[in-house]
């Protein structure tokens, strides 16, 4: 199942991925979670989530809704306005709360520490969207999702899209996507 | 010169908040003016904050690393500074990010989040410094952190910086950073993770449990 979590309200390529996805196989589940104006909590850092309701935020907000679908999704895409070489606040407060999908152990990889997920998510990827974005701001973005990647050790993919793409930009980051 | 240090962590007694309280300490004794805040004390409303670092001469952000760079409401300061106008004019900018893991580059996001933050607003960047394996701290000492007997005066060596208002390099946090070789990091994964679970089994802690949300 690919999921397609999208501030929606800042950027239209969430969107247009859902649809060229349903557009193009009935057998393909997607799910479309437009995550503007949702009511999610900051993560408070009170490792509840570990020690008192394992493997549960101890706040009630709109990710009791979102988790599940986090658990069960092997490709997981979050589309975001680029701001400032990153995701947008709204984005980010979703993805602070990776660690109720989150292996709690250590693992040993390419002679690092890493940490894994107890969810189904094979691949994670990020999408920015914007009218102009510098070099160093497309390089920071590409590089956060190698790194969450890499720590929750899944396959990754941080691309920038000009607020102007096109369907075949659309199709070339699907593409991308299945090829990883 | 007027200092405003803002711990960019939910936390109130976790390592940020301590670091802050550090460099604070620091800074005084060299007869700076300091203002020290906590961002989440001013989520509801951030104009109070807004004026205090419209009136500072330098802000220092010091914050967690949560997946790998600041905190989501450290976007929502950035973005309220950005959008009100006269709270920037060229202030000097710099940031602290620490984090458990104890690599720079699963952090440095939070530094260059910074420098391109100041790329495209009236503030000047001069430097970041990355801290790993300060939640271990959970709020005690510096000097308490694995690899102190660099990471002190590195981190002593960045704050003289700022109160110099003199440019930072990346190599000083680079340089102070643990090198864990390879086989030590290969066994120090098993061993992290038995004491992990004994501290579950301690609390009565089923980590084998399905998850709560399927």
């Amino acid at each position: 199942m690919i999921v397609i979590i999208s501030d929606d309200k800042k950027e239209n390529i969430g969107k247009s991925l859902y649809q060229y996805y349903k557009g193009k196989s009935q057998e393909e589940e997607v799910e479309f979670v437009s995550a503007s104006g949702l009511d999610i909590k900051p993560c408070y850092g009170c490792e509840g989530c570990t020690y008192k309701t394992y493997g549960e935020c101890v706040f009630r907000d709109d990710m009791d809704s979102i988790v599940p679908l986090l658990m069960e999704g092997d490709t997981i895409i979050y589309t975001s306005p680029m701001v400032w070489g990153g995701f947008s606040a709204c984005i980010k407060r979703i993805v602070d709360k990776m660690s109720l999908t989150g292996y709690r152990f250590y693992n040993y990889k390419n002679g690092e520490l890493v940490k894994g997920t107890i969810s189904k998510m094979t691949k994670i990827v990020g999408i920015a969207e914007s009218d102009k974005t510098t070099e160093n701001e497309r390089l920071s973005f590409e590089n956060l999702l190698k790194e969450i990647g890499n720590i929750i050790d899944v396959k990754h993919l941080g691309r920038v899209v000009a607020s102007s793409y096109a369907s075949t930009d659309v199709e070339k980051l699907a593409l991308e996507v299945a090829e990883l | 010169m007027k200092y405003i240090i803002i711990n960019l962590s939910p936390r109130p007694k976790g390592t940020s908040s301590m670091l802050k309280d550090y460099f604070a300490q620091k800074m005084h004794s060299n007869a700076n003016d300091v203002e020290k805040c906590n961002l989440y004390d001013y989520l509801k409303s951030m104009n109070v904050l807004l004026d205090k670092v419209k009136t500072s001469d330098s802000i220092v952000l010091i914050g967690p690393s949560y997946v790998c760079s600041y905190p989501a409401d450290t976007i929502n300061l950035l973005s309220s500074m950005s959008e009100s106008a006269g709270v920037l004019h060229g202030q000097s900018l710099y940031g602290f990010i620490q984090g458990g893991m104890p690599y720079t580059h699963t952090h440095e996001h939070g530094i260059r989040l910074l420098e391109n933050f100041a790329e495209n607003n009236p503030v000047e960047f001069k430097g970041g410094f990355v801290m790993g394996g300060g939640a271990v701290l959970n709020g005690q000492p510096l000097e308490k952190i694995m690899g102190a007997k660099k990471m002190v005066p590195a981190v002593n060596a960045f704050i003289d910086h700022i109160i110099k208002d003199e440019h930072s390099s990346e190599a000083l946090y680079k340089n102070a950073a643990m090198k864990i070789p390879s086989f030590i990091t290969r066994i120090l994964a098993p061993v992290m993770t038995r004491q992990i679970k004994k501290r579950f089994a301690a609390e009565g802690i089923n980590y084998n449990a399905k998850s709560p949300y399927l």
